[in-house]
């Protein structure tokens, strides 16, 4: 994930992955996932978007690092 | 905190015209008010879905911190919704009421088909609805796991004319309705939610049915009401979580439901998440690294505060408010005071119960007592006064039925616990102590002030005490009566066990750890890692545990499931799902969900029929007696208590042989009196009545240990000591104990003397050192007790040390009539074991496992009082230890012989029972037994398998011919052994009744030699005995140390006999077979550790102090132990012998 910007709820509104730009256009889910604590995982929020452009796309902020990253983007 | 109000942006929830703004009515009061229940106030959130641990291994809250954090936050409500359970009820309604938090209780119920129902109780009916239900999923459902059919809801919710919860009985119950009918099928009680993912309605529209999911609304709405029913809206971050939500707003608006926010909570803080992880683990019995859909994604069903909750659903305040209206249309489900007291079903003609009462007591009096004094008479009408006040009267007449009952089918029985204190219970035969002659005070057991209700318990006859339970059964119904349950909880070693399987421990390395640990608390792990020796040197990684065990200490004491208790029953005068859930445990008995505590907080009372095998073989004995006195044959034990001339209830009191017994320790296998530390004091105390074996029964307890009483009691009692009084108060109350603080009735006396403690007042601290973990409550009492002293005029010191008396009591205090009554027995079992040996004693084998003892054990004791015992024998032995008269008569020589000195003294012997065979199975048992019934004894070992094998298996046989049980028909078992696989083979052939071809049978049918056959030589003696203490747990016929005895007295090792002779502070090496070493709280706080050593003589007492033990630890402590070897010095006191250790070692080396 190169840039993103969070609306006022603080998901995802606008962000920049795969060399291009995406708007969000709804937030469908979203869902957390403690991940597996036994082995130092942190937890993880996703995020079901469909974009602008009739995407659905998924992201998930890992909370511990602060960072985002795409998880899965469907044809 | 911020709250979101009705002028929010309409959502499609938001309804309009629905219930007014309730926070104008209301007030701001938080709270308890007077007469008021606390509840949300106007900006409050109510948790509606809750979980505590009582959702076994699917709740990690615990209740005490739940509630407390519910008060610190705000929360004015919960609603406590364990699975399919209320067990959690009267802790969590005593805990929130304290707190300041409104209890609502309800439960997550299973339906067909594994979806769950929320439903929460408006209030003591709707609580009585929800046990109905709960009945019925648990014993309707045929396989173990309870489950609620729709038609099972609609019979017991639906409709006006359904099931009505109402009480048969007194008009001062407070019953009828309690306000809350206000729309159609209200008089159920209950409000329903959705429930989460696995309610009915998510389910459909997780599964995108939402029309499907619109019909089934519609059927929960028909069943439970408008305002019965609500759709529970849980924002809990999970895949789908929109659609689901987004259906059920839908549904709201549609059908004009209310929605409801919770949040399924399952754990306190999110940081507990992981252990709520773990145990899901236990229960699905996956490991950490495992995959299972019960596991939960994310950490959000955690106790959110109401500012969270608020945040959460800013955009959908409806679902806010919905979930503060429901919580305050239900009030608590527990009604305090209550009385759910058994009816007694009065014979024909009596006008009630208190006269019917009074009759039989009266007519007891006369039986026990011949003339009835005024005294007496004064006693009795005090105590039926109290009693018919408190309205005890059917409760102590169903408790008479029973034992007149049991009296009447020759069950044994002995009252035991408070109940010794009432001279009522005395003359209605429930127990054989005369509170009046002891001076015991009834208002230990009983007072109008506490109002306590009364708790009686009785020990039965092991092998008959269901007899008693049943008939209870029959007498009251079966919706009347149940057993009582317990919770089975976490402790140390199950904990590490559960929890270290879910961590993927390998199970070996678990197995060698939680042996090792002691049977602690589950947070004591670490400690007790520290301490043991048999712990530190083990060679087991403990850092690898450090997860682990922070694991176990969250669980500690977590319930897992519910299990029966013991002997309690609850007879109630209503059916008891009135106010309890009534569920089957193991071997299909019907309990009820709570435990004894909370038993009674619900109205009922209970009773504890417990079973003693004591009573067992004091019933086996007395028959034994009875039949060779009267000279006859034959089996059964008589059909009543008075048995062929043996009265055991006239058994003399404090006959002189029977109490120079008990004075030399000589206590092996008699009731209460048997272990080291009993044999012990039995010698120091010089004790010569029965007032010193009640001491001795209150003495050996944690307590009195712990506190010190028990070398004062000794000295004092020998007179080393002068009999001194901290304060004149004491003297009355303490003379009988010589000044030492020993039994609960004297702790409330002091409290009442010393500090002018009213009865509720000394209850309360009666009751606090009962249960010894109240740290702060014993400090708090503690503080008042010294302040109410020095009011009254005593100095500070002394009332503090009064206190710190009393203190050392808090472990387990024992109770004067409880001593009594158990010393009773302890008497009479000791006048039996001196006066009658051989059938005490093979009733006391026949009846094990039981007492403190093994087997082989006991058979030394027999054999040192002069009884032989005799091996098991095809032809003689039975299904229990017999007694038999030696064909020599008394002092046979070839007894003698094998036995040690003086065995065969009395000329009778002990017949080893068959059942006393490892691996003998009661059909094989059955069998022999009726082949020598109807064929008559067995000639030989082919005999014997022609008519016995099958069912009698190969192995058995095997064993039988190890133990020597074919010794008198064949005296070379290495022989028989090796024929018997040509024996059975033989019999595969036609015609074969013990001949057959001639190399498959030793013997010919006349049991005369047959075929000479090359002589097989037999095992030698120590084989023998090797196999015999194998497969029976001792050798009948001579014993190991018997066989050493040679060697070890070249070794210059003492025998059991010889030591006693011995000045104390002699060095001395003694050894034997290890016999119980065990590790039990001192005064000192260090670690002892006693055992036994048991020879060919008796019993050697070890005392191991802390630096040995330190040493040795983990040799004393293997399992199993070989015989051992202790070197160390005579210790003398008060005549009471004993060995301290300096070396322990394994006796065999010691010998090489």
């Amino acid at each position: 994930m190169e840039r993103l910007e969070t609306g006022p709820g603080g998901g995802p509104r606008r962000f920049r992955a795969l060399g291009r730009s995406w708007t969000v256009a709804r937030v469908v889910e979203v869902w957390k996932d403690t991940g597996c604590w036994w082995a130092g995982e942190g937890e993880k929020v996703f995020f079901r978007l469909e974009t602008a452009c009739g995407r659905l796309v998924e992201l998930y902020r890992d909370q511990e690092a602060g960072k985002w990253f795409i998880y899965r983007v469907y044809d | 905190m911020s709250t979101t109000r009705t002028g929010g942006t309409g959502g499609p929830g938001q309804d309009s015209g629905r219930g007014p703004g309730r926070s104008s009515e209301r007030g701001s009061r938080r709270g308890p008010g007077p007469g008021r229940s606390p509840g949300p106030g106007p900006a409050g959130f109510a948790h509606l879905h809750f979980h505590s641990p009582f959702s076994f291994l699917d709740g990690a809250a615990r209740l005490e911190e739940a509630v407390a954090l519910a008060a610190e936050t705000g929360v004015g409500a919960i609603a406590l919704t364990d699975h399919d359970n209320v067990s959690g009820a009267v802790l969590f309604h005593r805990l929130a009421l304290a707190a300041g938090v409104k209890p609502i209780q309800g439960a997550e119920v299973t339906l067909e088909g594994g979806r769950h129902l929320t439903l929460l109780a408006r209030g003591p009916e709707g609580y009585a609805t929800l046990c109905r239900l709960l009945t019925r999923a648990h014993l309707g459902s045929e396989r173990r796991k309870p489950a609620l059919s729709w038609a099972d809801l609609e019979e017991v919710v639906g409709g006006p004319e359904a099931d009505r919860p109402g009480e048969a009985g007194r008009p001062d119950e407070a019953g009828g309705p309690d306000g809350d009918g206000c729309s159609r099928g209200a008089g159920h009680g209950l409000i329903a939610l959705s429930g989460c993912r696995r309610g009915e309605i998510p389910r459909l529209l997780l599964e995108g049915k939402p029309e499907e999911a619109y019909r089934a609304a519609v059927r929960y709405l028909d069943l439970f009401g408008r305002d019965g029913f609500a759709l529970e809206v849980q924002r809990d971050f999970l895949p789908g979580g929109r659609r689901v939500e987004g259906g059920l707003v839908e549904l709201s608006r549609r059908l004009g439901l209310r929605l409801a926010a919770t949040n399924n909570v399952h754990y306190l803080t999110k940081e507990d998440f992981w252990v709520h992880d773990l145990l899901t683990c236990v229960r699905t019995l996956t490991t950490v690294e495992e995959v299972h859909p019960e596991r939960r994604l994310n950490a959000e069903n955690h106790f959110k505060p109401p500012g969270e909750m608020a945040r959460l659903f800013a955009d959908l305040p409806e679902a806010l408010r919905g979930a503060r209206e429901i919580a305050e249309m239900c009030e608590p489900a527990i009604r305090p005071g209550r009385r759910l007291h058994p009816v007694f079903p009065l014979p024909p003609g009596e006008e009630s119960a208190g006269a019917f009462l009074r009759k039989m007591v009266m007519a007891g009096a006369t039986r026990r007592y011949g003339r009835v004094t005024r005294p007496v008479r004064e006693r009795l009408e005090a105590e039926l006064d109290i009693i018919c006040r408190l309205g005890y009267e059917d409760y102590f007449l169903l408790v008479w039925d029973l034992c007149r009952f049991a009296r009447r089918r020759g069950i044994r029985f002995a009252g035991r616990g408070s109940a010794a204190d009432s001279a009522v219970a005395y003359c209605l035969g429930v127990t054989d102590v005369d509170a009046v002659s002891r001076g015991l005070l009834f208002e230990r057991f009983m007072s109008v002030e506490r109002g306590e209700k009364p708790d009686i318990d009785i020990d039965f006859d092991a092998r008959r005490r269901d007899e008693v339970a049943a008939y209870l059964t029959a007498r009251y119904g079966e919706e009347r009566v149940a057993s009582v349950a317990t919770y089975n909880t976490f402790h140390a070693r199950s904990a590490v066990r559960d929890l270290g399987k879910v961590l993927a421990f390998p199970p070996e390395e678990l197995d060698r750890l939680a042996k090792r640990l002691p049977h602690a608390h589950a947070g004591s792990i670490t400690r007790a890692l520290a301490l043991l020796p048999e712990l530190r040197d083990s060679g087991l990684p403990f850092w690898k545990y450090e997860r682990l065990f922070e694991a176990a200490a969250k669980v500690a004491g977590f319930p897992r499931h519910l299990g029966t208790h013991l002997g309690g029953l609850v007879v109630g005068r209503a059916p008891l799902t009135e106010v309890t859930p009534l569920q089957r445990a193991a071997k299909g008995v019907v309990i009820c969900q709570f435990d004894k505590e909370h038993v009674e907080d619900l109205g009922l009372v209970k009773l504890d029929l417990l079973s003693l095998r004591t009573l067992s073989a004091v019933s086996q004995a007395v028959a034994d007696i009875g039949r060779r006195r009267a000279g006859g044959e034959g089996s059964g034990e008589g059909s009543g208590c008075g048995d062929g001339g043996f009265d055991y209830e006239a058994v003399p009191a404090e006959d002189r042989e029977t109490m120079t017994m008990i004075r030399r320790g000589e206590t092996v296998g008699v009731f209460q009196l048997e272990s080291p530390a009993q044999r012990a004091l039995q010698t120091r105390l010089g004790a010569t009545g029965y007032e010193d074996l009640v001491a001795s029964v209150a003495l050996i307890r944690p307590g009195p240990i712990k506190g010190n009483m028990v070398e004062p009691f000794v000295a004092r009692r020998r007179g080393r000591e002068p009999v001194t009084y901290l304060h004149p108060a004491l003297e009355p109350i303490l003379k009988k104990t010589y000044g030492v603080v020993l039994f609960q009735e004297q702790v409330i006396e002091i409290a009442v003397a010393v500090a002018g403690f009213d009865p509720g007042e000394a209850d309360r601290l009666r009751r606090v050192m009962t249960h010894a973990r109240h740290g702060p409550e014993m400090e708090a009492i503690g503080r008042l007790f010294v302040a109410r002293a020095v009011e009254r005029g005593v100095e500070e010191e002394t009332a503090r040390e009064i206190f710190r008396c009393m203190e050392g009591y808090a472990s387990y205090g024992f109770c004067e009539a409880h001593a009594a009554a158990f010393a009773d027995t302890a008497y009479r079992t000791a006048y039996l074991a001196c006066h009658h040996p051989a059938e005490f004693y093979a009733a006391v084998l026949s009846q094990q496992p039981m007492g403190y003892y093994p087997p082989g054990t006991i058979c030394v004791e027999a054999r040192r009082r002069g009884v032989a015992v005799l091996p098991p024998d095809i032809n003689r032995s039975a299904e229990r230890y017999l007694v038999e008269d030696l064909p020599g008569g008394a002092g046979d020589g070839e007894e003698r012989g094998r036995g040690g000195r003086g065995a065969g003294r009395t000329g009778t012997g002990i017949r080893v029972s068959l059942r006393q065979v490892k691996g003998m199975q009661a059909r094989a048992l059955e069998a022999i037994l009726r082949a020598r019934e109807e064929g008559g004894p067995f000639t030989g070992l082919a005999d014997f398998c022609r008519r016995c094998c099958p069912p009698v298996p190969k192995d058995i046989v095997e064993a039988l011919i190890l133990v020597g049980a074919f010794d008198s028909l064949d005296p070379n078992r290495r022989r028989l052994l090796w024929e018997l696989p040509l024996v059975l083979a033989g019999r595969a052939g036609p015609g074969l009744f013990g001949d057959g071809p001639p190399a498959a049978t030793s013997r010919g049918p006349g049991g005369g030699p047959g075929r000479k056959r090359g002589d097989v030589p037999d095992f030698s003696l120590e084989e023998k005995m090797a196999h015999e203490c194998d497969l029976l747990g001792f050798s009948p016929g001579r014993h190991l140390l018997a066989h050493l005895r040679p060697r070890l007295e070249e070794a210059g090792f003492v025998s059991s006999a010889r030591l006693r002779r011995l000045p104390a502070g002699r060095a001395v090496k003694v050894g034997g077979l290890v016999i119980r070493p065990h590790r039990p709280p001192t005064r000192s706080g260090r670690t002892v550790v006693y055992l036994s050593l048991e020879d060919e003589e008796g019993l050697i007492d070890v005392t191991v102090f802390e630096r040995t033990y330190q040493r040795y630890g983990r040799l004393i402590f293997s399992d199993p132990c070989p015989p051992l070897a202790v070197e160390g010095r005579v210790d003398r006191r008060d005549g009471a012998t004993a060995v301290i250790a300096r070396r322990v070692g394994v006796l065999y080396e010691a010998l090489k």
